[in-house]
């Protein structure tokens, strides 16, 4: 009899996400790409040796010219290679850890409101959609230029203005699991609301609440980008962001010095995008076949 | 006759809606001793599951609330308990099980883990003793090797399967008072069976008293002790099982014992062996007023009846009805 890989005893739900996530090839692809450029940031700068902030060649330096700088040299004669391999941890530190405060602050709130319903649901959500109206790109650049840009002003800054999204997700999720009978069980069982929100429902409503996170990643990460390019990010940080915006002024002296930092945003994003689809994909249970 | 364990008393509750307040629960009593049965029945929409959630102190917030009465549970009166004592009431001494077996249990932690926290929310014990009692209780519910089941989840259950883990959880506790909300509704007849034995007999090794609640007249009268009948928010007949199917004084309950199909009938079926229903439907709360809410319905009915406050009549010592015409009675 002909072996049927479909055919096998059930598996944690977990164990079976984790096997659909797996079998997907764009998501794959992306967390090969995500797996490429982390690890190029990890051992790139010690491997290739050269200091990213230091004047090391002739400035305008155009790729493939000279061995000691293959990807050239910008306007003050940095190393673009070395910048895009030390700014990879930068970018995606920031990315992440923005993104991580965005999926807290929405998950909180977007929890007590969904469970609460009523009053604190209406004020919650009011102060939700104060921040969605407000513009986000605009929102941020005030925060950055009210405070002195650091790596932790410019984290909670993207945080601040990412997590309303996220919040009304929770908040979706949270109002429809509610009701639901295990819920009342365990309420029938003396459980108390703390628990029965975080322990409870929060594991529930984890799967699409950790693929969206995985998109706020991506966007944060451009945004980050955004804050850079303008100026307004931490000029001590060398992350992507900042090497196109430092170079914005020479754009056709040294394009190179734009494009392969640009390049490297669009394929991190890529990546962390088709890792999410893919997570979404595996965990929202109406696209597994059962 | 024994010191009751729960004393329910003119228990009212009130829902809130759009066309103002609807009394869902009208002065609702009953009492419950330790190790008894009592069953409640009623059609759908009669207060029989809003009984049970006010005596969890589960009424649902904030458009319910118990505008008035007692719920006396060992002369306390939970009505007026702190939240924090309540949740130690819950799950701890009056424990519940619900309808829906197939989604009353949380699909992502298994069955074994869901029993551990009922045990872990009450009592402070070793994560081995838990496991013991874990394993020790679905053996005792029934289910076949539950050293390995405990590691099961939910989806890998039948339905009768995740019925006795819920009478698990419900009872790892020991609690005094099981309240079990339509237990067998959902599953196959030949399980319905079972699982009632089940309840049964895990009630007579502990002692528990169990509130049944059923929209079916058969079950109910095969397992109860005591029975109360409930229409549109009112317990309209109270007393020993024996008496109230075989000597029914409410004209609603009669017709619920007549509604019991009877698989002995046999030979011919004639027009007068259809089985007989009850016309009509539950009224719309909004409208009932201190009359009999049963009164359009009822064959008996006459123009008294339509200015009759209703009221509980005697028949005997333990037997009430809330009609006026039940036989001999004087109103209590």
């Amino acid at each position: 009899m002909a072996r049927d890989p479909a055919f096998h005893p059930p598996k944690a739900p977990f164990v079976e996400a984790m096997a659909i996530f797996l079998g997907n090839r764009a998501a794959m692809a992306g967390l090969i790409v995500l797996a490429v450029v982390i690890l190029a940031s990890l051992i790139g700068p010690s491997l290739y040796g050269v200091d990213p902030k230091a004047t090391v060649n002739a400035p305008f330096l155009p790729p493939m010219e000279d061995a000691a700088s293959p990807l050239g040299t910008d306007y003050i004669g940095r190393d673009v290679l070395a910048g895009l391999l030390s700014g990879g941890p930068a970018t995606i530190m920031i990315g992440t850890a923005a993104a991580l405060v965005a999926v807290l602050i929405g998950i909180t709130l977007g929890a007590l409101a969904g469970y609460y319903g009523g009053m604190t649901d209406t004020i919650l959500m009011r102060f939700t959609e104060f921040f969605q109206v407000l513009p986000a790109l605009l929102f941020a650049m005030v925060l950055m230029t009210l405070f002195t840009p650091s790596l932790r002003v410019t984290i909670i800054g993207i945080g601040l203005v990412m997590w309303p999204p996220t919040a009304r997700l929770a908040r979706a999720e949270f109002m429809k699991l509610r009701n639901m009978d295990y819920v009342r069980a365990e309420r029938a069982m003396g459980a108390r609301d703390r628990r029965i929100i975080w322990r409870v429902i929060l594991p529930n409503a984890m799967p699409p609440l950790i693929a969206a996170a995985a998109l706020v990643v991506g966007v944060s990460i451009l945004f980050e980008a955004g804050l850079s390019f303008l100026g307004l990010g931490d000029p001590n940080i060398r992350s992507w962001g900042e090497m196109i915006g430092s170079n914005r002024d020479y754009i056709f002296d040294c394009p190179w010095a734009v494009f392969f930092p640009g390049i490297a945003i669009f394929l991190t994003v890529l990546g962390v995008s088709l890792v999410g689809d893919g997570l979404n994909d595996a965990m929202n249970p109406r696209f597994r076949e059962r | 006759m024994t010191e009751p364990l729960l004393a329910v008393e003119n228990l009212c509750v009130d829902f809130a809606t759009r066309s103002g307040p609807v009394r869902v629960l009208n002065d609702v009593s009953f009492t419950l001793a330790p190790g008894e049965t009592l069953g409640i029945v009623g059609e759908s929409g009669c207060g029989k599951s809003m009984t049970s959630l006010a005596v969890m102190g589960l009424v649902p917030r904030p458009n319910g609330r118990i505008a008035s009465g007692r719920i006396l549970f060992r002369g306390e009166d939970l009505v007026r308990a702190p939240a924090r004592r309540m949740r130690q009431i819950r799950g701890a001494a009056i424990s519940m099980i619900f309808q829906e077996p197939m989604t009353s249990l949380n699909p992502i932690f298994t069955v074994g883990r869901q029993i551990a926290e009922a045990i872990r929310l009450h009592e402070d014990v070793s994560r081995a003793e838990v496991r013991n009692r874990v394993v020790d209780v679905l053996g005792r519910v029934g289910i076949p090797d539950p050293t390995r089941r405990a590691d099961e989840y939910p989806h890998q259950l039948s339905g009768g399967m995740r019925q006795r883990v819920m009478i698990a959880m419900a009872l790892v506790c020991r609690p005094q008072i099981l309240i079990a909300d339509e237990p067998t509704t959902a599953l196959d007849v030949t399980v319905q069976a079972q699982i009632l034995d089940l309840i049964l007999g895990l009630q007579q090794e502990e002692n528990t008293a169990v509130i049944l609640i059923s929209h079916d007249m058969g079950v109910i009268s095969q397992v109860s002790d005591r029975i109360m009948v409930m229409y549109a928010g009112r317990a309209i007949e109270k007393g020993p099982c024996r008496e109230v199917v075989e000597t029914s004084a409410h004209p609603y309950t009669r017709g619920l014992i007549a509604c019991i199909p009877d698989i002995e009938r046999t030979g011919r079926m004639t027009e007068a062996d259809r089985l007989p229903t009850i016309p009509g439907i539950v009224p719309d709360l909004r409208t009932l007023g201190e009359t009999c809410a049963f009164a359009p319905r009822c064959a008996l009915a006459d123009a008294g009846c339509d200015t009759w406050t209703v009221a509980p009549v005697r028949l005997d010592e333990a037997h009430v009805a809330a009609c006026r015409k039940a036989a001999g009675g004087a109103v209590a």
